[in-house]
């Protein structure tokens, strides 16, 4: 009888302890892949975020609810401010009691004004091809030369397989006001395709300032705003290096919207979420470390059961490495039934988590994180079976079993 | 009943100038001068209780080694083996029913008979069936051993030997456990098993002593 026969039989004779250990290893390693899944979408919420500008000023609402709505589109329809702020920085104009603002160094005005099966369509203009530190470039075709022009992001692009020339209709995405549904929708012509950005805006569509404002001219926005439809949401501000004071000086005291540093809101974020998904791995291992504690103690406990099995099968011949086999088998066989019982939990438990994030967080769909990308846990599940299995087999491998024989007659 | 070694036959024990101590003491357990074992030569231990006879039975086993002398097998130096080739050597060419039978009570009555058989045999089925027939233990062949009583449990400990058919036998008191009827048919069993191979048993039990035509009267010099 070679040793993984006779592993499997002491599972499967043992029952009781077999499901008690693949229990533990497997509810470990299913909460276990899950957090870990869950540390992942936490990562890629924010991995693909637009890293470009210095300062974003918008309407005000909290520096991070800007960030996230700006970089990351993600959030409610926000609210406008008056696009005439945006024409103040771009000509340099004397603001009221302040110096020329000879700072700036770039601005790219943003207005939401439509959504494509559910991507925005951002309203902006040809400055947003010439950010600093930002390689826009097109893989097909170019900016929107005419009316009726649309600029494709690449996922945009490869998702819904368009291509130059072709034609698509955009909803009207005016928020949630009443009156804000639209009967309208807008036709377009594909005038280019953005190579990948590998940010937020590969998933967004851009058109012009001009044909953004025809769209909110038919809204609600025209109707509830004091400036009509000449609005922005958002403006990213490229600034010289220490220049973000004087800005944020000038618009949080002089203006109705806010300024906020890229930088330091990023490193808020980053502080926040870090924090969570810092979290999640520490109860990740912590998951494991107690799964693979019940498996040593229920190894352990059979330690006096087992150091008698050990020395019959010495006593018959088996080697010391035979025996170390069968114990070490033992552990492989539970810890991979655990593993994919937890596979199996994870997997079926993830999509539901999906499901109720991506509800209850407004913003870009919840990312599918593969089931396999759990991967890191099956393997640290598996060693720490047999680690806790390993614990026992020390002792056996020093046992002497003509006196451990000798004891237990 | 001491002879010296003869080559000839090729798993005769041989035991010179044997002795072994008590784990972690210098006294010693016992001693054996010379002692010759052969096949078709079946030898009975005897002695009381507390002499070190099962430790005996392990050192023939393989299990330890002396702290003097040697054990050779088939004129092999045995007792210098490396452990590892000791075991190969005991899973090869011994059987040994233990005193406390040494069954895994998880498994059935057939998967213990099989355990005890070096793998590769080709008929190992029918030699596991045909010894558990012999120990009439067939009808709980399927019987998971921890359900077993004392007597059946000896009796499947003494099929294991059987349907291993190895070249030497050592049996600790091999019918401690059972009615006169079933130790009659265990010790014709062995007796039969000894014509082929070499038997050492060791004993209490006169009815067993009297079967022997070879007899070792074990004085060692006790446990402490």
């Amino acid at each position: 009888m070679n040793p993984i026969h006779l592993a499997l039989l002491n599972l499967r004779r043992h029952p009781g302890n077999t499901l008690i250990g693949l229990l533990a290893i497997g509810l470990a390693v299913g909460i276990g892949g899950l957090l870990l899944r869950l540390h992942h979408v936490g990562a890629d919420r924010f991995g693909n975020m637009v890293r470009s500008g210095d300062a974003i000023v918008g309407a005000k609402s909290g520096e991070l609810d800007i960030l996230l709505n700006a970089m990351n589109l993600e959030g409610d329809y926000p609210d406008f401010f008056t696009s005439r702020l945006y024409w103040s920085l771009q000509n340099r104009h004397r603001l009221e009691f302040m110096e020329n603002p000879d700072y700036v160094t770039g601005l790219v005005p943003i207005v939401y004004c439509a959504k494509y099966r559910g991507a925005r369509v951002i309203g902006t203009n040809d400055d947003f091809l010439r950010q600093p530190g930002l390689a826009v470039s097109f893989d097909q075709g170019a900016w929107v030369g005419q009316d009726r022009n649309i600029v494709l992001g690449a996922n945009v692009a490869r998702q819904h397989n368009l291509r130059v020339g072709d034609k698509i209709s955009v909803d009207p995405w005016t928020g949630s006001a009443p009156g804000a549904s639209s009967i309208f929708t807008y036709e377009f012509t594909v005038s280019g395709i953005l190579q990948p950005l590998d940010n937020r805006w590969d998933g967004a569509l851009f058109i012009g300032m001009a044909q953004a404002r025809t769209i909110l001219e038919r809204s609600h926005v025209a109707i509830n705003s004091p400036w009509g439809s000449d609005v922005l949401h958002y403006v990213i501000v490229h600034l010289k290096p220490g220049g973000y004071p004087g800005l944020r000086n000038l618009i949080n005291q002089m203006t109705i919207t806010q300024a906020v540093s890229v930088p330091q809101a990023m490193d808020e974020l980053q502080r926040l979420t870090g924090g969570s998904r810092t979290l999640a791995l520490a109860a990740m291992f912590l998951a494991l470390i107690l799964g693979s504690l019940c498996v040593a103690g229920l190894f352990g406990g059979r330690f006096e059961v087992l150091s008698g099995e050990l020395a019959i099968l010495r006593a018959l011949g088996y080697s010391r490495g035979e025996t170390s086999a069968r114990l070490l088998w033992e552990a492989i066989l539970l810890g991979g039934a655990a593993c994919l019982l937890g596979a199996v939990l994870d997997f079926s438990f993830f999509g539901l988590f999906q499901q109720w994030m991506t509800a209850n967080l407004s913003g870009p769909a919840i990312p599918y994180i593969p089931a396999w990308r759990s991967y890191p846990v099956w393997l640290l599940a598996m060693g720490a079976t047999v680690i806790s299995a390993s614990l026992p087999l020390y002792r056996l491998y020093r046992q002497d079993a003509h006196n451990t024989l000798r004891r237990s007659s | 009943m001491l002879s010296g070694p003869d080559n000839t036959t090729s798993m005769e024990l041989y035991l010179q100038d044997v002795e072994v101590s008590i784990p972690g003491s210098s006294r010693v357990l016992f001693r054996v001068s010379e002692m010759s074992v052969k096949s078709g030569e079946p030898l009975c231990v005897h002695g009381p209780s507390g002499q070190g006879k099962t430790t005996f039975l392990h050192l023939l086993a393989g299990l330890l080694r002396p702290d003097k002398g040697s054990v050779r097998l088939g004129g092999e130096d045995f007792s210098s083996l490396s452990e590892r080739e000791r075991d190969t050597k005991r899973k090869r060419h011994f059987g040994v029913v233990f005193q406390q039978h040494n069954l895994l009570g998880y498994l059935t009555a057939t998967e213990n008979v099989l355990l005890g058989m070096p793998t590769g045999v080709p008929d190992r089925n029918d030699r596991v069936r045909e010894a558990l027939t012999r120990m009439g233990m067939e009808p709980k062949d399927k019987t998971h051993c921890k359900w077993l009583s004392q007597g059946e449990r000896q009796r499947v400990a003494v099929a294991r030997v059987l349907a291993a058919q190895p070249q030497v036998i050592l049996a600790d008191e091999p019918t401690s456990s059972l009615d006169q009827l079933n130790a009659a048919a265990v010790l014709d069993a062995l007796l039969e098993a000894a014509e082929k191979a070499t038997l050492v048993v060791v004993s209490h039990d006169v009815r067993i002593r009297e079967r022997f035509l070879r007899k070792m009267d074990f004085q060692g010099f006790g446990a402490p």
